[in-house]
């Protein structure tokens, strides 16, 4: 393996320009922040209006809904609303958001160009990295507003409230880093970022539902479920602190093999 | 003895049953450009993307500087115009080379200068900030020379460099190439004859993915008897053979294509004939088009 830190440095740099100093980049933003006031000011501020108007918990409607089960409860109401949104909204925004990272570039050529001065390691790391850190900085935007949200209500809560959104950015970092990792190896394998997502799709709902299946008549094929994505999400969502190692092992497990096979595809593949 | 530059031994590609090259052996020398040469699918692309890094060899040993083709230690050193390879919609020209300088080890200060002075080269400095999709086709291609000059490398590879060009666009890149030889060792594949002919001194000639004739010198003949290449205005062959041969020192002529003649003379015997051949079309008040020394390329290679 072929990595320089000042190459990667240099990708990152310039994957961040493509989102900040874009006119794509920009307008992408634009429209995740009103997606996301409107969250803020409905779900998560109305949520934690109604319960500490009536004292009735309905927040989690929305996870039984989806099948996630009823979450033991955050310490504080709007963080527990965030919880449950941001546990099945982020993974699907995580795949729109990392599904391009050298497909197109290899469907144009440009990564030609680039192979010419770097690393194939470099180009497929620092893209992957590049999304991670625009992720990070997302859930850190999301958590910030969140936090202002909880203050503004009570300000007391400032220590408590800082702890909880500490602890949620480790826990959606480790869930989140597979499906990065997914993404990375789908778009080295695949010419378009579409068919990235489509093929995501598929492994996680269809491949799932095989094995789910399969699973009934042979037991044993319930380990597969563990190369699924999001197949331990449901016992995470349930967690009310930091994700203890057991259940993080599985998605940090997932996030390296999945690296490894796409830094595979990304090196032997012609260009 | 200064070490060639490119050594390929033993190279064999294939893709699924089909090869494509076929135990491919050369070794190249830093020097004037060299042209690359072969009919369709005869594997010049192929051969190509090998010797940038971008396909890895079914079989064989490749060398660039003594290091396999897309070797850290070769970046800013070779550098290639791939074919049909474009630069990113979403970020301007300028942004886009100062991005690769960067990657190259310049700083952010000289990558900007550098940007502008490969750009320059290529007459297309007030493209900076614009983004590629507002170039025409023929300045397209332009940009992409331009990143191929980045770093002043040593050895640059062009993959059809005037494909889809009109004849003005043709010419620039033509003339863009010619002042960058000084420094740089140029291999260019391209099935325009006439631009290697006027580009190249030594052309490698790829058919049916093997090797078909290893280095030959475009200029001048490998035999002992040399040639005239004539054009003429339309008149008929038959005469025109008949009128020149029987000049003294002519051995054969040959009409391959219509009012097109390559005399075949012994120098030694006739050291004047091109003199001799303008004074006799005076005599016949035939006008020409053309009168050079040796063969066309294309007659060179492939008659």
């Amino acid at each position: 393996m072929s990595l320089s830190l000042k190459h990667l440095y240099l990708i990152i740099q310039f994957e961040l320009k493509r989102l900040f100093a874009s006119r794509k980049g920009l307008l992408s933003l634009v429209t995740l922040l009103a997606v996301w006031g409107l969250i803020l000011l409905y779900p998560i501020r109305l949520a934690a209006k109604f319960v500490l108007q009536t004292g009735q918990d309905q927040s989690n409607a929305f996870t039984n809904f989806l099948g996630l089960g009823s979450l033991i409860k955050w310490p504080i109401i709007e963080f527990q609303v965030y919880w449950q949104i941001a546990i099945i909204l982020l993974p699907l925004l995580s795949i729109a958001i990392a599904a391009d990272q050298t497909s197109s570039d290899r469907k144009r050529g440009t990564l030609r160009f680039l192979t010419l001065r770097t690393t194939r390691d470099n180009i497929f790391f620092g893209r992957f990295l590049s999304v991670s850190f625009i992720q990070l900085l997302i859930i850190l935007f999301t958590l910030i507003t969140t936090l202002g949200l909880t203050l503004y209500r009570d300000a007391s809560l400032i220590t408590l409230a800082f702890t909880t959104a500490t602890t949620i950015l480790l826990n959606l970092v480790i869930i989140l880093l597979p499906y990065n990792a997914l993404m990375a190896l789908l778009s080295a394998k695949l010419n378009s970022a579409r068919q990235a997502i489509m093929w995501a799709i598929l492994i996680m709902i269809v491949l799932s539902a095989i094995i789910s299946k399969l699973s009934t008549y042979a037991p044993i094929l319930e380990l597969l479920q563990l190369f699924i994505l999001g197949f331990y999400n449901a016992d995470i969502a349930k967690v009310s602190g930091l994700i203890p190692l057991e259940l993080a092992a599985l998605p940090l497990i997932q996030t390296v093999v999945f690296l490894a096979i796409g830094r595979w595809i990304m090196v032997s593949k012609s260009l | 003895m200064n070490e060639p530059i490119i050594t390929c031994q033993n190279l064999n590609h294939n893709f699924g049953k089909k090869q494509v090259l076929d135990n491919i052996n050369f070794s190249i020398d830093a020097g004037e450009p060299i042209g690359l040469v072969g009919p369709n699918g005869a594997g010049k692309t192929t051969l190509f993307n090998i010797l940038c890094g971008y396909l890895h060899p079914s079989s064989g040993n490749i060398s660039l500087f003594g290091h396999k083709p897309g070797a850290t230690k070769l970046i800013g050193k070779v550098s290639a115009l791939p074919q049909d390879a474009q630069l990113d919609p979403s970020f301007s020209i300028g942004a886009q080379l100062s991005f690769y300088a960067k990657l190259q080890g310049f700083s952010s200060k000289d990558a900007n200068s550098e940007a502008l002075r490969v750009l320059e080269a290529v007459d297309l400095k007030t493209e900076f900030n614009h983004k590629p999709t507002t170039l025409s086709h023929g300045m397209g291609k332009r940009v992409a020379i331009a990143q191929s000059f980045i770093g002043k490398p040593s050895l640059v590879f062009l993959d059809e460099p005037t494909a889809g060009l009109d004849p003005v666009n043709t010419r620039t890149i033509r003339s863009i190439i010619a002042e960058q030889t000084t420094d740089t060792t140029f291999i260019i594949s391209s099935h325009d004859l006439n631009e290697l002919g006027r580009l190249c001194q030594q052309v490698l000639m790829l058919e049916k993915g093997t090797i078909q004739s290893t280095l030959l010198d475009a200029s001048h003949s490998t035999n002992k008897s040399q040639f005239i290449t004539l054009q003429l205005e339309s008149y008929p062959a038959t005469e025109v053979i008949n009128t020149l041969q029987q000049l003294s020192g002519v051995i054969v002529i040959h009409n391959p294509q219509k009012n097109e003649y390559i005399i075949e003379y012994s120098e030694l015997k006739e050291p004047n004939l091109d003199a001799n051949i303008l004074m006799r079309l005076s005599e016949k008040n035939w006008s020409y088009r053309q009168l050079s020394r040796g063969k066309t390329l294309e007659e060179q290679l492939f008659f």
